[in-house]
């Protein structure tokens, strides 16, 4: 990549265990275990290990293996997050995937959101297309979204046992409202449902669907109220 | 606000007919500014209201511009910080944005041609809709644009409210921001309460 002479923002680069003041960054790269004091801007941040930041992150390309804890809000073009990450404040992006666990404060906006495991967002979670294959307790206070569908990921041999040790693990969605056109759930537990073509699938629990076009219900599937609007 | 000025999600998608997907993009876009989600508990849960008057008006911009303009260029033109936009004096009174009076008592000495700012039309047109209600007289309105015109700036297109009290005759305005609770004496009468995010909003629409 050709540098830009005008560009005068230095990388950051941590190896072993350190500390970095915040600022602006080309590059960030962290390998080990860090702490970020302050915001920190770049055009890319890839950490791998144990990082904590105390202010805000934003970036262009963002990667993360391993875990971070973000005290601010995250802002990103393009995430990939295999591992744990917590975050603070709000989380916002084009593009986030994550395969791990992802814990928001407040809320989550994206034109994508592709998940493989759990998460736990105490705001909205909002987003052009959302797909996530839950590998445990996923958790919103609400769901927003053109295109929405959450389902249980694929089982493995010891999940079970691993589901009895660890109540965590077991997979299922708790959201006080899910809003969307386009509606796909499994094993979800929600007061109200609301959208165009809702589909609600095997081991849902829900008080309230209103829906548009379509509904389709799994004969296991409990739902109090239907309402065609 | 009154529930009478609130409109829920339900009701505004079935007048609009636009999806809850596109409300979400909206949001995401920061079209739709958040505090108008206003959320309530009624009977039937949590549900989320909107201010009726600016949400609707909002609502058939976006879609009259949705055609020209892509999403994120139309951010850029409904920020609610529009303060760039000037207009001349002649083309004020031409469409009819501030009543032919109010201009020709407050900006009579002015050259046609001038040109006034954003704030400067702001309290013209202020003063105006509070001439029309027939509860402020003329020299309250000079009272008026002039705090208007040495506080109204100050505070930086964060969300206030303006209040005109009168006792015993004698009227005042304050302009406070928001949220904010303020209490009065008792012989205060409150005369009238603007919410200035809402008329900026409303100029504004005038305006384009």
């Amino acid at each position: 990549m050709e540098r830009d002479t005008r560009d005068t923002r230095p990388d950051l680069s941590i190896n072993g265990v350190g500390s970095a003041a915040g600022g602006e960054y080309r590059h960030v790269s962290i390998d080990g275990v860090c702490k970020v004091q302050a915001d920190i801007a770049s055009d890319s941040f890839r950490v791998n290990g144990h990082t904590t930041a105390k202010g805000s992150i934003r970036t262009g390309r963002f990667d993360c293996n391993g875990r971070l804890n973000v005290e601010g809000g995250l802002h990103v073009a393009s995430a990939r997050i295999d591992g744990m990450i917590r975050v603070d404040g709000p989380v916002s992006g084009e593009q986030i995937t994550v395969h791990g666990m992802l814990n928001c404060g407040a809320d989550c906006e994206a034109e994508r959101f592709e998940m493989r495991g759990l998460f736990e967002i105490k705001g909205l979670l909002n987003a052009g297309a959302i797909e996530v294959r839950m590998h445990g307790r996923c958790e919103a206070r609400e769901i927003g979204g053109e295109k929405i569908r959450i389902v249980k990921g694929a089982e493995g041999r010891w999940n079970r046992l691993l589901q009895w040790a660890i109540p965590k693990l077991g997979a299922h969605l708790e959201a006080d409202l899910i809003e969307g056109d386009d509606i796909e759930l499994e094993d979800a537990v929600a007061a109200v449902v609301r959208g165009n073509r809702v589909v609600i699938g095997k081991g849902c629990k829900v008080g309230k669907v209103e829906y548009r076009t379509e509904l389709i219900q799994h004969p296991q599937a409990k739902v109090q109220d239907r309402i065609q609007a | 606000m009154t529930d009478r000025d609130l409109i829920s999600k339900k009701e505004l998608l079935e007048m609009t007919g636009i999806s809850y997907g596109q409300l979400y993009r909206w949001k995401r876009k920061q079209l739709i500014p958040e505090d108008w989600f206003i959320r309530k508990s009624t009977f039937t849960g949590q549900e989320t209201f909107f201010p009726r008057e600016l949400i609707l008006a909002r609502i058939d911009r976006i879609l009259n511009m949705k055609e020209d303009l892509s999403l994120d260029e139309l951010a850029g033109k409904l920020s609610p910080l529009l303060y760039d936009i000037r207009l001349r004096k002649d083309e004020l009174m031409k469409r009819n944005i501030v009543s032919k009076l109010v201009i020709e008592r407050f900006g009579g000495r002015d050259p046609d041609e001038t040109v006034y700012s954003f704030e400067q039309t702001l309290a013209f047109y202020v003063a105006d809709l509070l001439l029309q209600t027939g509860e402020m007289s003329l020299d309250e309105a000079e009272m008026l644009i002039r705090a208007m015109k040495e506080h109204f700036p100050k505070f930086e297109g964060k969300p206030c409210e303006l209040l005109f009290v009168r006792k015993m005759g004698v009227s005042t305005f304050l302009l406070v921001s928001l949220p904010s609770e303020v209490y009065f004496e008792s012989g205060t009468k409150l005369v009238h309460r603007l919410n200035m995010a809402e008329c900026v909003e409303q100029l504004q629409i005038k305006l384009n």
